[in-house]
C-alpha cells in the first residue's frame, strides 16, 4: 500500500528520535526526551522542528557560547513534500542549518494511523535515522 | 469582520517585515532580502520562519559561526487560535528557548492572497508589520 497525501496532512508530534548502529547499539542525537512538531499542509508544505528537552538561553545578553548552545540543540527546516510509493522528499526552503538549503531529504515511511516511523541511512551508509512521530 | 480558519490553513510566503516607529521611520527586520514561510494546520498548528537572505556556515563553524546563524534566524510552532481579526500563536518549540510557553497576538489585514500583521515590537514601542502572500 503506498502511502497517500492524507496520511500526512496535519501535525504531529515527535515521540522517539534515534540512530541505530551496524551492532544494534542505538543513541538518542537530542536526548531520549527531546521535542519536536512536524507539519505537512494540504497545499504542499512541510515544517520539521525537534529541540533537546533541556535548552536555556539567558534572556539578557546571552553571550556567543550560549548562541551556539541553542544553536546545536535545534533543529528546523521548512519546504515542500512530495510522496513516492512509501517514501517522502522533502525539498528545503529555509532551514537552520542554512547548508541545508536547496536539499532534498527523502524519508522512507512506515504508516501506522496514530503513528509513523522515518527511517533512513546517515551520510555513514552505516548508520539507521529512525524518527518516529504520533498524530496529534 | 472577523476572519473564519480557512483564511489562514495553508502555507504563505514571507513578502516583507519591519518595524515602525512611532515618526513613520522604517527599518527592515531581516535587512532587504528577508525569507520565510508561515503555515497554518487545519488541526490547529502553526509554524513560522523568518530569516535573513544571506546566511552561511562554514562547515568547521566556530561558536561565532553558530551564534551568528542563531542570531539571524528566527522560527517557532505551536498551537493557534483565532478570535474576530486577531490570530494568536501559542507557543510549543522555540529557538529562542524563551519564547516556549508564551502567546503571541497578530491583527491580520486580510487581503485574499495576502495577509498583513501588525503587533507590538519587541522594544514595546514600534509596530511590527510583517506581509505574506498565499502559496
Amino acid at each position: 500500500m503506498s502511502l497517500t497525501p492524507e496520511d500526512l496532512h496535519g501535525a504531529w508530534a515527535l515521540d522517539e528520535w534515534y540512530v541505530e548502529n551496524e551492532d544494534g547499539s542505538r543513541s538518542a542525537p537530542f536526548g531520549r526526551d527531546a521535542r519536536g512538531a512536524i507539519m505537512y499542509t494540504t497545499d504542499g508544505y512541510i515544517s520539521a522542528t525537534i529541540g533537546s528537552a533541556e535548552r536555556f538561553l539567558p534572556a539578557d545578553n546571552p553571550d556567543e557560547a550560549q548562541k551556539a548552545e541553542a544553536y546545536s540543540s535545534y533543529f528546523n527546516y521548512v519546504g515542500t513534500w512530495t510522496i513516492d510509493g512509501d517514501s517522502v522528499t522533502h525539498t528545503i526552503e529555509h532551514a537552520l542549518d542554512p547548508n541545508l538549503v536547496g536539499a532534498a531529504m527523502t524519508r522512507a515511511v512506515e504508516h501506522k494511523g496514530a503513528s509513523m516511523a522515518f527511517t533512513g541511512m546517515m551520510a555513514d551508509g552505516k548508520t539507521k535515522n529512525v524518527i518516529i512521530w504520533k498524530r496529534r | 469582520m472577523g476572519l473564519s480558519r480557512d483564511d489562514l490553513v495553508g502555507a504563505w510566503t514571507l513578502e516583507g517585515t519591519y518595524t515602525e516607529d512611532a515618526d513613520g521611520n522604517r527599518t527592515p527586520t531581516w535587512g532587504d532580502d528577508a525569507k520565510g514561510v508561515i503555515m497554518y494546520t487545519a488541526d490547529g498548528y502553526m509554524t513560522a520562519i523568518t530569516r535573513r537572505g544571506d546566511r552561511s556556515l562554514p562547515a568547521a563553524a566556530s561558536a561565532a559561526d553558530k551564534a551568528a546563524a542563531f542570531d539571524n534566524y528566527l522560527n517557532y510552532a505551536g498551537r493557534w487560535t483565532l478570535d474576530g481579526n486577531v490570530v494568536t500563536h501559542h507557543i510549543e518549540h522555540a529557538l529562542n528557548p524563551n519564547w516556549v510557553g508564551t502567546a503571541r497576538d497578530r491583527t491580520i489585514d486580510h487581503q485574499g492572497d495576502r495577509m498583513v500583521f501588525s503587533g507590538l515590537a519587541g522594544d514595546g514601542k514600534s509596530n511590527a508589520v510583517i506581509i505574506w502572500r498565499r502559496n
